[in-house]
């Protein structure tokens, strides 16, 4: 396949998957701008091994799984940096708590309902939030969220099942018999 | 439970801008892609085992050049002289393949023992013990060139073998002369040992002349302690090279022969060579023979 027609395949996916990864980030990094650097950076690493001809099995399960590995890198960069500047300062400046996620303009502004999810969500065990998170808002499967997570698809099934239970139970409802 | 669904449709609301879509696309295809055609050698060094092993490899590689480059360099008596003799020669062994070249390295060896005596013996150090080293080495040299030239006689290169035994004679004469130039400088500086010792006894006027040795002068003439000292290591010198004349000597007459143990061995080859043929000519004339005796017979 040559370049062009790379490009041409790469940019259809990129119109289709950018919102879902932007959401899939500011759900974790809660910064806009932050967001948006690492679904560029996630982009552009994915688009370097598409277009020298690596194998790429899934291109989405591939994008995802960059991200949270990107997510990670970021939250181990950003830790010990705003750590050091809340406990030594600066010249006894103060400084705020969390400089980025502070500002404003920057912030992901979230109707009440989409936080309440968000908060039933983050009160799961970690192992469940991302599964259920794929699930309910990416409407993937549990293939796909499996080669994202590195588990197989049977695993991703009993988390989301056992996650949902979870939350019916969190919003005190009786568990229903459909299935998600 | 509306709630939570209008929760999860409100989370799907959240999007890019055409706008902030617009420039992620640009920056994703503007940035510079990497060659697919990159350096294997590079890539395989970038694991850091390996890097560590070639490294490692490298070092190793350098000292044992080195101290092989240092060995070819040494004399008996140097460190490094066994590494000469028992690794990089033998390892050289294996590399000769054919007669020819067997004898001509084998020959080499020999001169290389010749120059490592005639070094020692320029710098004065060819005591008994080298000597008889080099000697013993020197025989084995000799006898393994000579057995290879005798293989080659049996094949039918005798043009090769002539040129071959003549080369290895003529390097053997030329060495033996060097040897002996080198012996016979190392006398004459003893010669002027021993003026500068007489020199020396003149000074000394004062003293007895049946004096038995020269270590007691330095208690008794003090002015003399300087020149004195200089005699007793001229005396140690002259004993050394008395001992570096004998031992060249015995090195010379195992070189003469050698010399003559090639020539009989190039005789032997020779006659060898010559009886041969006259065993073909006879069996050629016996084969010519035989036809008419058989028709003699015949009539």
């Amino acid at each position: 396949m040559d370049i062009p027609s790379k490009t041409q395949q790469f940019s259809e996916f990129y119109e289709r998957e950018v919102d879902g990864l932007f959401r899939y980030i500011s759900f974790r990094v809660k910064s806009r701008q932050e967001s948006m650097d690492i679904a560029q950076e996630t982009f552009c690493s994915l688009w370097e091994k598409f277009a020298t001809g690596s194998t790429i099995i899934s291109l989405r399960a591939f994008l995802y799984a960059s991200a949270r590995n990107k997510i990670i890198d970021w939250y181990r960069k950003k830790k010990p940096l705003s750590l050091e500047k809340i406990t030594e300062g600066e010249d006894g400046d103060i400084l705020p708590f969390e400089p980025v996620d502070s500002l404003a303009e920057s912030r992901i502004i979230l109707s009440s309902e989409a936080k309440s999810v968000l908060k039933l969500i983050e009160k799961l065990p970690t192992h469940y939030r991302d599964a259920l998170y794929l699930r309910l808002v990416e409407e993937m499967t549990p293939k796909e969220i499996g080669q994202i997570l590195e588990v197989s698809a049977g695993t991703i099934s009993v988390r989301i099942t056992r996650g949902l239970t979870m939350i019916r139970k969190e919003l005190g409802l009786t568990p229903e018999p459909e299935k998600t | 439970m509306n709630q939570f669904k209008k929760g999860i449709e409100d989370i799907r609301s959240i999007q890019l801008s055409a706008e902030e879509k617009r420039l992620l696309h640009k920056h994703i295809f503007s940035q510079p892609l990497p060659s697919p055609y990159r350096k294997p050698i590079l890539l395989i060094l970038s694991r850091s085992w390996v890097s560590y092993s070639v490294a490692t490899l490298l070092i190793v590689v350098l000292i044992g050049s080195s101290a092989t480059y240092a060995a070819e360099q040494s004399v008996p008596g140097d460190i490094f002289y066994p590494i000469k003799i028992k690794v990089t020669e033998p390892a050289r062994d294996l590399l000769v393949q054919t007669p020819i070249a067997r004898a001509q390295w084998e020959s080499q060896k020999a001169s290389r023992r010749l120059e490592e005596a005639t070094t020692l013996a320029t710098r004065n150090e060819l005591t008994p013990e080298r000597s008889q080293e080099i000697e013993v080495l020197f025989q084995e040299h000799v006898n393994a060139a000579a057995k290879a030239l005798g293989t080659l006689s049996s094949s039918n290169a005798s043009s090769t073998i002539h040129d071959l035994e003549n080369e290895f004679d003529m390097t053997l004469a030329e060495h033996a002369h060097t040897l002996r130039v080198a012996s016979q400088s190392s006398s004459s500086t003893r010669s002027n040992t021993i003026e500068e010792r007489d020199h020396a006894r003149e000074i000394q006027t004062d003293e007895p002349e049946n004096r038995p040795t020269q270590q007691k002068v330095p208690q008794e003439v003090p002015g003399t302690q300087i020149l004195s000292t200089t005699t007793a290591s001229t005396t140690g010198q002259k004993e050394n090279s008395t001992d570096s004349n004998r031992d060249t000597s015995s090195l010379e007459k195992k070189v003469e022969e050698a010399r003559k143990q090639l020539r009989t061995e190039e005789l032997r080859t020779r006659s060898e060579r010559d009886r041969q043929e006259r065993e073909r000519d006879r069996n050629v004339s016996d084969h010519n023979r035989s036809p008419r005796q058989e028709s003699e017979g015949m009539e």
